[in-house]
C-alpha cells in the first residue's frame, strides 16, 4: 500500500542510492542471480488510528517498512545501509502522491552473512506515518 | 422506556455540540436544536450520575449507616484528534473560552441519543513526541441529568 510506495520512491530518486545500486531496488526478494549490491523492501506492519464515528475522509496510519541491503563485502554493506538511512530518514510532505507526516528510523538490524554465497546483509526499518484515504 | 435489548459496540457513535439551549430540557426541546458534529473523537470517556455518600456510625450498633448526598453528573473526558478547521472543534474552542452552557448530543449507532447540558471546562492541546498524534483533551462538565431518547 502507501508506505511501500513512499520508501520505494525515496530510494529510487536518491542520487546516492542510484550511484550504488542503479535500478536494483526490489519489492520483496532480491532475485538470486542479481549482481550485488542490491536493495529489497518489505511491509512489516501497519496500525491505523481509530475514531469512534469512523466517518473521516482519511485515516492516520503508521507502517513499518523493512529495507534489506545485500552487498559483496562488509564495507559495501555499511556504505549501502548508511545511504538508505540518509535517503529515507526525516522525510515528510507529499511523496509518491502520499501525504507523509514523518519517516523515522525504527531499528537497524544486525550484520548478517551468507558465507557460502559470500553475501553481506543488513536491514533497517523505517516507521512511516501518513494519511490513508478512506474513499 | 423501550430501547436496545442487547449490548452494542459504540463504533459509529457521534458527538455533536450546539451553542443553543433547549426551550424545555426534554427530548422535544433538544430535538429542535441544530447540532454540529465534533470530528476525530477517539474516546468519549464516561458520563452519568455519581452521588456523595455520607457515613454515620452510632456507637451503640457500630454499623456504618450510609446516606446518599449530593448528585454530580460528572465530566465527560474526551480525546480528540486536533483539526483546527473542523466545525465542531471550532465550536469547542468558543465554548472553552465562554462561561455559557452548551448542549451536547451523543448519538449511538443504534439510534439511542443522550442529550447533555454541558460547560466546556477544558480544551487542552496534547502534543508529546515524534510518534504522537496531535490531540486535544476536552472536558465536558455535565450540569444536568442526561436526557435519554431510546433507540426506536
Amino acid at each position: 500500500m502507501s508506505a511501500e510506495k513512499v520508501i520505494f520512491n525515496l530510494l529510487k530518486n536518491d542520487a546516492g542510492i542510484v550511484a550504488l545500486v542503479g535500478a536494483k531496488i526490489f519489492a520483496g526478494v532480491i532475485p538470486q542471480e542479481t549482481v550485488l549490491p542490491a536493495i529489497a523492501y518489505n511491509h512489516i506492519s501497519t496500525t491505523e488510528r481509530t475514531t469512534v464515528a469512523m466517518t473521516e475522509a482519511s485515516t492516520l496510519a503508521t507502517s513499518r517498512i523493512e529495507v534489506a541491503v545485500q552487498a559483496k563485502d562488509y564495507p559495501q554493506q555499511k556504505q549501502l545501509i548508511k545511504a538508505v538511512r540518509k535517503a529515507c530518514k526525516n522525510k515528510r510532505g507529499t511523496i509518491a502522491g502520499v501525504p507523509v507526516h514523518s519517516v523515522i528510523v525504527g531499528t537497524v538490524g544486525p550484520d548478517m552473512r551468507d558465507d557460502d554465497a559470500v553475501i553481506y546483509m543488513q536491514t533497517i526499518d523505517f516507521i512511516v506515518t501518513y494519511s490513508e484515504p478512506n474513499t | 422506556m423501550a430501547g436496545r435489548t442487547s449490548v452494542i459496540s459504540i463504533s459509529g457513535a457521534t458527538l455533536s455540540l450546539s451553542a443553543s439551549l433547549p426551550a424545555t430540557y426534554d427530548a422535544t426541546g433538544y430535538a429542535a436544536l441544530t447540532f454540529t458534529e465534533i470530528g476525530e473523537v477517539e474516546n468519549f470517556g464516561n458520563h452519568g450520575v455519581s452521588a456523595t455518600i455520607t457515613e454515620f456510625t452510632p456507637v451503640k450498633t457500630a454499623v456504618v449507616t450510609k446516606i446518599k448526598g449530593t448528585k454530580n453528573y460528572g465530566t465527560m473526558a474526551l480525546t480528540v484528534g486536533s483539526i483546527p478547521t473542523d466545525a465542531g472543534q471550532v465550536l469547542l474552542e468558543a465554548a472553552a473560552e465562554s462561561n455559557n452552557h452548551y448542549s451536547a448530543e451523543l448519538t449511538y449507532p443504534d439510534g439511542e441519543i443522550h442529550y447533555l447540558d454541558v460547560l466546556v471546562a477544558k480544551k487542552e492541546y496534547q502534543d508529546g513526541s515524534v510518534n504522537d498524534v496531535s490531540r486535544l483533551s476536552v472536558d465536558l462538565a455535565v450540569c444536568k441529568k442526561p436526557v435519554v431518547v431510546a433507540a426506536a
